[in-house]
């Protein structure tokens, strides 16, 4: 395959993936297309060099949400509108609610976990640290989600 | 019955599966037999690629993708010549990279309308809007023009043409500005200076592609390196280069190519958002040997009607109440663990309190805890710290591990980070505080020793919690550099700080320029304040 023919598959196969994984760590899809992108092409030219690029791409995203978010909330101060893009269905609603008024790091760990399926060990490397961190913040997200959804 | 765990699957899954992704893709107008099937998990699939591919080939490619409902003919230009590198004078933050594909580009100010590509004073392309009134009107749509007068030979950096119009629709013009000027630096500007600048009204309608012109067709032979071009800089970049170097920025400092460390990020901003940190010390140029607390507060991103809990991060965390009834948690500790720490949120903020001091300590220091009206942030009174104890330092956190006095958000502060192959890094912040701020930086740390560097005083630093950790403070010019890595031995990490030498404005250039191709910069976070620091001993 000829380099222009991998980047393009590249870019067509992973650019909606990422803007959606970001528009699960961010809420804001705005956010979410230029985390996505800017961090897909930043990591373009450095394909061969990297010895696991998911990974790598990964915690390259949530960093960068990170980085964002945190500029954004110096600017702004709080957290308004979350995942309003699109209509879901009720129940669907009520949890986004709840994952949207969590912290950070806490809506990220649950995201890794629930949604890229991903152990312990390797959202602890994604997210820089302790696994035992991990446990904990996966542990209050559902806390805080059972206590908001009445569940049991 | 549906657990917790299976609904925020559920949830996670359907937000996802209802964002319509396609459309804000730059590539989605592409063939559809070439768009990508949509992956509900993406973390199993993504990424199955280890082969390096230019970027300069998805600027080509998004361009033709979207000249394709417009392209109004063919003329396909020969062959262009692969390779090079363009190296241009100029302010970086004027730049445009060929991995700006698909961003939006505020450094296109206003209007694009009349700006234009040339090369010396050729004019190769001008970029053509609609105006608010036709835009407006919905008659045409919003559209971007460019009109192609040149193509550059990138081997003789002359004008090899053909001439032509490409017309664009879309309604977000301004990232496809990026595309688009990108494509004409893609059609042969290797190591040529090409610029753009303002002359005149290029205006010729919207959406409407002249019928005296030839359409173009864009083909490419996939040029690999680095493209860019400078917005809004005439005189040409070509114009004269001093004799002397140029100096880069305060506090800029590069590494010789054969240290085997490869630029991640380069900056002049402060790498962190800025965390306001104070510290209360004893006076001495050993503050860390006696009792002190180091207060940090930062934004934790909650509402107001809802509690984040502690931010400590730890699982086994013991919570009390100050004596206004507001509840704080401290960090656990063996008994002859002299580093405590303690959290409590008033929203917006987090505030952590950190230092030698006793569990009781931090207790009264927490007490006394008042936001600050004048300085921002919040203090410690007094009558709620330790004897001989007082403030020494005011300041922001720069990074996880770096501080200053300076106000992050008005202050330039160079900073770059490296990586070698075996992942190895080292990153440093170059921050213009007085040397009366340098005891402040070995507080909040395991072990701090002294050393020289580069001719000067220096301290070592090291984390518990982060044995792969090292970092060296000195000052140098005027500055403070503060460096850390992770890695790397304190033999290779003060090897590397010895070649470190100041950048020149070429080097700083090339530096952002190859900090725009690697992916994001390791993030130093706030957030992670809580989990670093632990000493021990």
């Amino acid at each position: 395959m000829t380099s222009e023919a991998s980047f393009a598959e590249f870019y067509r196969t992973e650019f909606a993936p990422a803007v959606r994984f970001a528009y699960l760590l961010t809420g804001s899809r705005e956010l979410a297309e230029d985390v996505a992108q800017e961090t897909l092409l930043a990591l373009a030219s450095r394909l061969a060099t990297l010895q696991n690029p998911p990974a790598y791409l990964r915690a390259a995203i949530v960093n960068r949400v990170a980085s964002v978010r945190r500029r954004e909330l110096r600017r702004e101060r709080r957290v308004e509108g979350l995942y309003s893009e699109g209509h879901v269905d009720p129940p669907t609603r009520e949890v986004a609610d709840v994952l949207a008024r969590l912290p950070e790091r806490q809506r990220t760990a649950l995201v890794l976990r629930y949604w890229l399926g991903l152990p312990n060990t390797e959202i602890a490397e994604t997210m820089d640290c302790p696994t035992g961190t991990v446990k904990s913040l996966i542990s209050r997200g559902l806390d805080r989600l059972r206590a908001e959804l009445g569940e049991p | 019955m549906t657990t917790i765990e299976e609904r925020v699957t559920d949830a996670l899954a359907r937000l996802a599966e209802q964002l319509d992704v396609a459309g804000v893709d730059p590539l989605a107008a592409m063939p559809p037999s070439r768009s990508p099937a949509p992956s509900r998990h993406p973390g199993r699939a993504w990424w199955p690629f280890v082969a390096a591919a230019a970027a300069i080939v998805a600027v080509v490619g998004g361009l033709v993708a979207l000249s394709g409902r417009d392209r109004p003919g063919s003329a396909v230009p020969a062959t262009l010549p692969s390779g090079g590198s363009s190296t241009l004078p100029g302010s970086p933050d004027w730049a445009v990279a060929a991995a700006d594909l698909g961003r939006r580009l505020p450094a296109i100010p206003g209007d694009t309308a009349g700006l234009q590509v040339g090369l010396g004073e050729d004019v190769l392309a001008r970029f053509v809007e609609p105006t608010s009134a036709e835009r407006a009107s919905g008659a045409t749509g919003p559209c971007l023009h460019i009109e192609l007068e040149g193509v550059v030979d990138g081997a003789t950096c002359s004008i090899v043409g053909p001439t032509g119009l490409l017309a664009i629709t879309t309604d977000s013009d301004a990232r496809y500005v990026a595309v688009a000027v990108n494509s004409v630096v893609t059609l042969g500007a290797n190591g040529c200076d090409l610029v753009i600048g303002t002359s005149g009204d290029a205006r010729i309608g919207a959406c409407r592609v002249p019928a005296t012109r030839d359409g173009v067709e864009l083909s490419f032979g996939a040029p690999d390196g680095a493209h860019r071009l400078v917005i809004g800089g005439f005189p040409p970049a070509s114009a004269t280069v001093a004799s002397t170097p140029e100096p880069g920025p305060d506090g800029a400092m590069t590494l010789p190519s054969a240290s085997g460390m490869h630029v991640q990020w380069a900056t002049n901003e402060p790498p962190g958002a800025g965390a306001d940190q104070r510290r209360y010390a004893t006076s001495g140029p050993q503050p860390e040997t006696a009792t002190y607390i180091r207060l940090t507060s930062y934004v934790n991103g909650a509402p107001a009607d809802h509690d984040p809990g502690c931010m400590l991060g730890d699982e086994s965390v013991t919570s009390e109440t100050l004596a206004d009834g507001a509840a704080v948690c401290l960090a656990p500790r063996g008994e002859s663990e002299p580093f405590g720490r303690l959290a409590m949120n008033r929203w917006p903020d987090t505030i952590l309190l950190e230092g030698n001091a006793t569990d009781a300590e931090l207790l009264a220091a927490a007490d006394a805890v008042a936001a600050d009206p004048v300085g921002g942030g919040f203090d410690i009174d007094a009558t709620g710290l330790p004897a001989g104890v007082a403030l020494t330092g005011t300041g922001a956190s720069v990074s996880d591990f770096a501080s200053s006095a300076a106000d992050p958000t008005a202050s330039s502060m160079a900073s770059v980070s490296w990586s070698d192959q075996a992942g190895r890094s080292m990153f440093y912040v170059a921050t213009p505080d007085d040397e009366s701020f340098l005891p402040n930086l070995r507080l909040g740390f395991t072990a701090v020793t002294d050393t020289t560097v580069r001719g000067v005083p220096a301290f070592v630093r090291t984390l518990a919690e982060q044995p792969g950790y090292l970092g060296v403070v000195w000052r140098e010019d005027g500055r403070t550099f503060q460096v850390g890595s992770q890695g790397l031995t304190l033999d290779e990490l003060l090897g590397l700080v010895e070649q470190l030498r100041p950048a020149t404005a070429a080097d700083w250039s090339d530096m952002t320029d190859a900090a725009t191709r690697a992916t994001a910069p390791m993030v130093v976070s706030t957030t992670t304040i809580v989990t670093t620091t632990r000493p021990t001993g």
